[in-house]
């Protein structure tokens, strides 16, 4: 009377070739289906991020205001750092204050990933709640904080002059979707591998800070200010993060010639492959690992 | 044709991974999969159940019987390592009230969430929410942080959210034990219901009492296999007896039991039989006739009582019959006696008879010797206790209850209870 399961069951699972690629490829309609635990989840972490606070929702806007009065401030007035070809430093605190925004949401991405599985392996256990959404929903979080924090950067430079308006920055969403999906590559593939090797997330501290200080967030990669960094030039220019800081460099700071930046073009579509692969990759890693996260998580 | 079962396994077995090394379990994982260094620990294995639409499995078993990875199994929180399972329509597992809340959010918000995770819309929830916080009696307190609430406030909600989304499958982990009483009953009521209106139910209880009363079969595990199947009165009978088995509260230790020798009064063999003549019998339903022989030797020809004692696994002496006591006396250098017991009241659980031989005046012990294996009794009735006493209801509605005639008040007030 035994019936022989058929596709209708659910079977042991496999993380072979064309397992894997189901569910890298299904991915996008999964979440999709599971759009209002996704909703209910990022306005949960948004909630969260605020909860308590007296300004409460102005806080995501008000954190990049007080950045650029205060790089404003120290870079024009206080300290004499200039960008090569610049009158005064608004270039250079310009030039600083996109690579912080964007680089920190990089590093939030990849920590609050890495312990995304761990701090919802309730949910998971006893509730059955998809593994892909809990590092999605930090990584969205943050993505549409810096898009505000880029709308805050694009309104008060403009209005103040610190950063002219140009129409390089209508090319924000644009940029946003590539920023969400480098990051999230990175957070699938950190959360899976840190579920099931705790030692990754103790790694990790240590390896964004080095790949913060490889990466132009606080220098110009060029010879002019830094005298023989031409033989790693190409290995900088090759990393995905460079690309990432260009590319968000390109959209905010065109205002300013003297930020050394690509065309905004080729900034983008270098970005490209580098946000697709990532997010292959990441959802790749996290396919071959969830038979193994959900046994131990 | 019945309708698909609501809930199907097949051959369902699962392994979690335990690693011989921390650098095992490194190579397994930045490997992504690829070696498998892993070594399997099986939970469970080879379940088979089948659950209609409207029917309720109960499963009871020690600690780690594996009865929480049979539900995790269940809830999709864990994929099979062997085997099938198929579950249609929408799952509400409560593996624990209350999982998944934000201490930070207000109830209204955590009820929201909940519910979407337990696969409603948003929008659907939004009305709901409503209908929950009365449910559960939150609605004072609705809007305030969740961190603020008592644990049964908590609780509550959990419940109220999960009944609410109208699973078409209720998975309940022990949660009908969590709470004040209130709230017990509330929760039982509010399961009842769900089942009158046509929903499924798997239910994990320690209480053997509720599984009787509201699974129309279980499931026992014992270190993930299934030692019985079937009909709740039989299964849980058929645990409990084995339960008390283990707990290592031997009625009769048989080893100690020394024979006194050839010359002395002695029993050389007791069995308990059935009706028919077809040997001894170990397993018994409540109810049915029994009997006890005992055969014995008398070398110096004195007289002698005999007894015979049903002891539980407790040292409870639960019945007993002597000869001394029905006025008899034994004589003789050598006999079978047979000891008749119609219709054994005993209800489900495992007991050792005991014969006794004693001297005339029934103060010297001669002789104690148990049967070679223990008696288990089956019920198939959904009575409780230890005894199936002889009863009659008279049910008067009308009347005071002091003046129903030849009884007291406290019984028919329990009556109309």
């Amino acid at each position: 009377m035994a019936s022989i399961p058929d596709s209708t069951w659910i079977q042991p699972s496999v993380t072979g070739l064309g397992s894997v690629l189901r569910q890298v490829t299904g991915a996008p309609l999964r979440i999709w289906h599971v759009r209002d635990l996704l909703m209910t989840g990022l306005a949960r972490d948004l909630r969260g991020r605020v909860a308590g606070t007296v300004l409460g929702p102005l806080w995501p806007f008000a954190q990049p205001a007080m950045l650029l009065v205060v790089y404003g401030f120290l870079f024009t007035t206080l300290l004499s750092m200039k960008l090569p070809g610049a009158t005064d430093g608004a270039g250079w605190s310009a030039y600083l204050l996109v690579g912080t925004l964007a680089w920190s949401s990089v590093a939030e991405c990849a920590t609050r990933g890495a312990s995304s599985l761990l701090e919802g392996r309730e949910l998971v256990r006893k509730l059955a709640y998809p593994i892909e959404l809990l590092p999605l929903v930090p990584s969205l979080s943050s993505t549409l904080l810096l898009g505000g924090g880029a709308l805050v950067v694009i309104v008060l430079g403009g209005l103040s002059g610190y950063l002219p308006w140009n129409p390089a920055a209508l090319a924000l969403p644009l940029i946003l979707i590539l920023h969400l999906a480098l990051v999230l590559g990175i957070a699938w593939s950190v959360a899976g591998l840190n579920a099931g090797l705790r030692d990754v997330g103790q790694v990790l501290p240590l390896l964004l800070t080095a790949m913060m200080l490889a990466t132009p967030v606080f220098w110009v990669a060029s010879p002019e200010v830094i005298p023989g960094i031409e033989p790693w030039l190409p290995w900088i220019e090759a990393s995905p993060f460079t690309c990432l800081l260009d590319a968000w460099r390109a959209v905010l700071c065109a205002g300013r010639s003297e930020v050394p930046c690509p065309p905004l073009g080729q900034a983008l579509a270098t970005l490209v492959p580098y946000s697709l692969g990532a997010l292959a990759l990441g959802r790749t890693a996290l396919a071959r690992l969830e038979p193994l996260i959900l046994d131990e998580i | 044709m019945a309708q698909q079962p609501v809930l199907e396994t097949h051959q369902l077995g699962k392994a979690w991974r335990t690693y011989p090394s921390g650098w095992a379990r490194a190579k397994e994982v930045l490997s992504l999969g690829s070696m498998q260094t892993h070594v399997p620990f099986w939970a469970l294995r080879n379940v088979d159940v089948t659950v209609p639409p409207g029917g309720a499995l109960g499963v009871v078993g020690a600690n780690g019987a594996g009865k929480s990875t049979l539900l995790k199994l269940f809830a999709g929180a864990t994929p099979p390592t062997e085997g099938a399972l198929r579950v249609k329509g929408r799952v509400a597992a409560m593996l624990e009230l209350g999982a998944g809340f934000h201490p930070d959010l207000s109830g209204r918000e955590n009820a929201l969430t909940t519910g979407v995770l337990l696969g409603c819309g948003r929008r659907e929830m939004r009305r709901l929410t409503e209908e929950i916080l009365e449910f559960a009696g939150v609605r004072a307190a609705a809007d305030t942080p969740l961190r603020t609430w008592s644990s049964g406030m908590a609780m509550r909600l959990g419940f109220a959210t999960a009944l609410a989304v109208k699973p078409e499958l209720m998975i309940l982990d022990e949660v009908l034990a969590v709470g004040d009483l209130d709230f017990q009953k509330r929760c039982v009521d509010a399961v009842s219901a769900f089942r009158e209106d046509g929903g499924s139910l798997v239910l994990v209880s320690h209480s053997l009492y509720d599984i009787r009363q509201i699974c129309d079969q279980a499931l026992w595990l014992q270190a993930g296999e299934c030692m019985a199947q079937g009909d709740p009165a039989r299964v849980t009978g058929l645990y409990s007896a084995w339960y008390g088995d283990r707990a290592g509260q031997r009625a009769v230790d048989r080893d100690a039991s020394t024979d006194p020798g050839p010359d002395r009064p002695r029993i050389t063999r007791v069995e308990v039989l059935g009706t028919q003549r077809d040997g001894p019998l170990d397993t018994l339903e409540s109810g049915q006739d029994l009997a006890v022989a005992i055969y014995w030797e008398n070398p110096g020809a004195e007289p002698l009582q005999l007894g015979v004692t049903f002891t539980r696994q407790d040292r409870t002496l639960v019945a007993a019959s002597g000869t001394q006591l029905d006025g008899l006396l034994v004589t003789g250098s050598s006999g079978v006696a047979r000891l008749e017991l119609p219709c054994f009241p005993l209800l489900a659980g495992r007991f050792t008879p005991v014969a006794h031989l004693l001297d005339s005046k029934g103060i010297h012990r001669h002789h104690e010797r148990p049967t070679a294996r223990d008696l288990l009794v089956t019920a198939g009735t959904r009575e409780l206790g230890l005894v199936r006493v002889p009863h009659r209801w008279t049910l008067d509605t009308g009347g005071p209850a002091a003046a129903l005639p030849g009884t007291r008040a406290q019984d028919s007030a329990e009556a109309q209870a």
